[in-house]
């Protein structure tokens, strides 16, 4: 298993090389860049403007620059963001808590109600409560997430006053269940969304199992059907879940575009789109490796842990 | 003589306004002789409160991330220096200039400036201290006057700054310098030029160290709090301030990048104040109707443009050009797709500066007037019903940024209404990175839909933005993207900033903006009106045209009982 770990993990490297080369191609060839924003500054030339461009060395070929970034890269140095000079490494660390809290509430209300759901909907199949279940993850799938957002900040805040109207918390120190009184609302709407896939990924997963060989061996002898359904069912069809939960990494450290901006969120996903939309070159390819290396090390896990939990998956 | 006489009745402006408030004339007069900070403690109409209280949330769309106050900014970021540091003068709502750093304006007449206007002498406040509580003295002045001369260092203009020669310190409260020439708009350049620490900044030699961004130092009425990127700037206040207050312990400036949801926070009383980018017309009735929110409608600098292209071959034509204003159907744009909540304007300059010309031609719908202008220019539909003339069609596309729906509605309008005249209109919208990138810059679009600030701060030069010599794409600089040339324009705008007597420069921009009216290098919608809110408790808040930030006098603000 180590060697495999090794040889991924060198297949790695390679993958991270071509995806920071495409990457950073295809983000300096998007006409546009972080001057924009200063064009329509009262005061500021085009002279002005050049004289920035060449400060951030932004008049180089862009094969130079890469050149230049991926070099600081390997000894450590990700870059500085154009909006704020802080080095990279720091503006994503002071991204990821806040994305870590939304995240795994959200991914734990999901994985917890999603999976009991889909497992319930299984076993039931085609009663009232899996019809229901999947009309309403159908729904809940269908909602735009903006629109939901606005609409739980209208009825729980502004109407109701239940639910503080989005922020990660007041200014300052503040105690923790005041944290959680503001958690709420955004991983309730993100919670929705994830719900619904994870009770769907619980239910076909669970099906494939019901109907297998050894399910019905096992009721055959004489087994009662809970003993069937947690000890057979369910443990075959958290296999496929494991992947699945691998491969949920990257998002889960990636964040939620939509939610972070409704509930003014100050996590992953409103750093990736301000970096976008002011083209903060040094973020974005940042937050592009950062996600690469997310993603690798999801698959990779999910593979060394599915054989762990697996007997019959053997990694060479 | 001179915008030294119109500072000196900017003073005495400034006193005759709060007349009668609590002492004759002649005792401000006196306090004002005594010294600044008397006459303002005077002039202020309404009872402050005694001591701090309380905090301000104050809401912006955009965020702050920049505060080295030299180096290139957004409006966001102009908020937050604007209550950390000071700049020599300020500049009131009124536009006249205001002692600052400065214990008095320079003039001929106490010896600040010289007749011809090419020496200066500065006489500092005394007594004023950083925020880590080193004294402010004429070096720091001097410091960054320097700095934004050096070539190495990311300066967000250096226009006028680059004209000072011979910076001299005379003594900790006063220093001297030489003008290369007599640039007038330098008086309003040096309003907008926050004076930053020598002891703190004379020491960087990497001009992109965050560290002075991450933790800058001013004399402010704020001093720096802290940041959490992506959250919040919060600001506190600074007992130490040489000015009036602050009233409120702290001030929060909060990110909340959907303009929905800043005034849903509003709504829901989770912000006090919403500045930039303001609450979208078709919100206002919602904030009018919530009880404890006050909305206000300050006009802005900006303009908003139906801007040509004037290098391309089918603008050429001034009867196009006329034609094509005379075809649109401005009222209609302004009452019915911008919600009516903006300025009507003929002029490039807004209505509340000095200069502004009101005797400009009103504009006039008439489309049949249109068609037989372009008939008698030579302009003979063609076989597609679309004009032309020596082989140059009538056609052209139109830009904005993609997703701003009201422009994008103004464009479908005006696609529509020239169509019948045989102008052929297409539509090629981008993002905002892709649209004020080169694209802007190098002018490879055609016509767009811009909202632009002409002036300089609170002066009109607008040399930027008509002059012929800065059009980037032949001069390298500028910021004249239309191409505009007028040779007349060009003489008046260059004498301009030469003169020293205001009365005649303002003869010279009237004429600046009947020409460029009579011209149409852009057809002008309307001037900006930016809705904003305040809670109903929040005392203070007071619009200023001349910054790009309503949050220029948070000091002031204080909440009522």
């Amino acid at each position: 298993m180590l060697g495999y770990i090794i040889r991924r993990l060198a297949q790695s490297v390679i993958l991270l090389c071509i995806v920071s080369l495409v990457g950073f191609t295809l983000l300096h060839l998007v006409p546009g860049g972080p001057l924009s924003q200063f064009a329509n500054t009262p005061g500021m030339t085009e002279a002005d403007l050049r004289r920035l461009a060449a400060q951030l060395g932004l008049d180089r070929p862009v094969m130079v620059q890469y050149l230049d970034w991926a070099g600081g890269l390997l000894v450590g140095d990700w870059g500085r963001s154009y909006r704020d000079n802080s080095p990279v490494l720091l503006v994503i660390a002071s991204r990821l808590g806040a994305t870590l809290q939304l995240m795994v509430t959200a991914t734990l209300i999901a994985v917890l109600v999603g999976g009991l759901v889909g497992a319930i909907g299984a076993v039931r199949r085609y009663s009232l409560f899996d019809q229901c279940v999947t009309i309403g993850t159908m729904v809940a799938l269908s909602i735009p997430t903006f629109w939901f957002g606005l609409v739980v900040i209208y009825v729980f805040s502004v109407k109701l006053g239940w639910l503080p109207p989005g922020n990660i918390g007041p200014v300052g120190n503040a105690s923790f269940l005041v944290f959680l009184h503001h958690l709420i609302g955004p991983s309730l709407v993100l919670g929705l969304v994830t719900t619904a896939l994870w009770s769907r990924f619980m239910r076909s997963s669970m099906l494939d199992v019901v109907n297998q060989d050894y399910v019905r061996t096992a009721r055959a002898k004489g087994m009662s059907g809970r003993t069937v359904l947690i000890r057979h069912v369910l443990r075959n069809a958290l296999l496929p879940m494991i992947t699945i939960a691998g491969l949920e990494l990257p998002t889960l450290l990636g964040g939620a575009l939509v939610t972070e901006t409704v509930f003014t969120w100050p996590g992953m996903g409103r750093l990736f789109l301000d970096s976008i939309e002011y083209r903060d070159y040094p973020v974005v390819m940042g937050l592009l490796i950062f996600a690469a290396i997310m993603v690798i090390a999801g698959s990779l896990l999910a593979d060394v842990l599915h054989s762990v939990a697996d007997p019959r998956v053997r990694l060479r | 003589m001179s915008i030294c006489i119109d500072q000196d009745q900017a003073i005495d402006r400034i006193v005759e306004r709060n007349r009668g408030l609590l002492l004759p004339r002649r005792h401000l007069m006196a306090l004002a002789a005594a010294g600044l900070p008397a006459m303002r403690a005077v002039a202020q109409g309404t009872p402050r409160p005694a001591g701090r209280k309380g905090q301000i949330i104050y809401g912006m769309s955009q965020e702050p991330t920049r505060f080295h106050p030299l180096q290139a900014r957004i409006e966001a970021d102009e908020s937050v220096h604007l209550n950390l540091f000071n700049a020599l003068w300020s500049v009131n709502p009124a536009g006249d200039l205001v002692p600052d750093l400065v214990a008095e304006l320079p003039s001929v007449a106490n010896g600040g400036l010289s007749a011809d206007g090419l020496q200066w002498r500065i006489k500092l406040r005394s007594g004023v201290t950083w925020h880590d509580g080193a004294p402010f003295t004429a070096e720091d002045v001097k410091f960054t006057l320097e700095l934004l001369q050096d070539p190495d260092f990311p300066a967000m203009s250096r226009n006028g700054h680059e004209l000072v020669r011979d910076i001299k310190v005379v003594s900790p409260t006063e220093l001297t310098w030489r003008m290369e020439r007599f640039f007038a708009p330098y008086f309003a350049i040096l309003a907008w030029t926050f004076i930053v620490p020598k002891h703190v900044l004379g020491k960087v030699t990497d001009h992109r160290d965050p560290s002075f961004s991450n933790h800058p130092i001013g004399t402010g009425p704020f001093k720096w709090g802290e940041r959490r990127p992506g959250d919040y700037v919060r600001i506190d206040a600074n007992e130490k301030y040489f000015g009036e207050g602050p009233y409120v312990e702290r001030v929060i400036f909060k990110y909340i990048p959907e303009m929905t949801v800043l005034k849903t926070q509003f709504v829901a009383g989770a912000v006090d104040a919403v500045g930039i980018a303001g609450i979208t017309p078709d919100n206002h009735e919602e904030v009018r109707r919530t009880p404890g929110l006050t909305l206000h409608r300050p006009p802005t600098p900006y303009i908003t443009l139906f801007a040509l292209n004037n290098g391309l071959p089918q603008f050429q034509d001034r009867a196009v050009r006329q034609a094509l204003y005379l075809a649109m159907d401005r009222d209609t744009i302004n009452k019915d797709l911008f919600y009516n909540a903006n300025q009507p304007t003929e002029s490039f300059l807004p209505q509340q500066s000095w200069a502004y010309n009101p005797n400009l031609p009103k504009h006039a719908y008439d489309p049949d007037r249109a068609a037989a202008m372009l008939d008698d220019a030579g302009w003979k539909p063609g076989s597609d019903g679309v004009r032309a003339k020596n082989g140059v069609r009538l056609s052209f596309s139109t830009s904005t940024v993609a997703g701003n729906h009201l422009r994008e509605q103004v464009q479908q309008f005006l696609q529509q209404t020239w169509q019948p005249l045989g102008v052929e209109v297409s539509i090629q919208n981008h993002p905002a990175a892709v649209m004020w990138g080169d694209f802007w810059r190098t002018s490879q679009w055609q016509s767009s839909i811009v909202g632009s600030i002409f002036p300089i701060a609170s002066d009109p030069d607008a040399s930027d933005r008509l002059a012929s010599w800065a059009i980037p794409i032949k001069s390298g600089s500028g910021a004249n993207t239309m191409q505009y040339a007028n040779p007349e324009v060009d003489a008046l705008l260059r004498e301009s900033v030469g003169l020293i007597d205001q009365a005649k420069r303002k003869q010279n921009y009237w004429k600046i903006q009947e020409l460029v009216r009579a011209d149409l290098p852009f057809f002008p919608l309307h001037q900006q009106v930016q809705a904003e809110g305040t809670k109903a408790k929040l005392a203070g808040y007071q619009a200023n045209i001349n910054y790009r930030s309503n949050a220029w006098n948070l000091s002031k603000w204080h909440w009522l009982p």
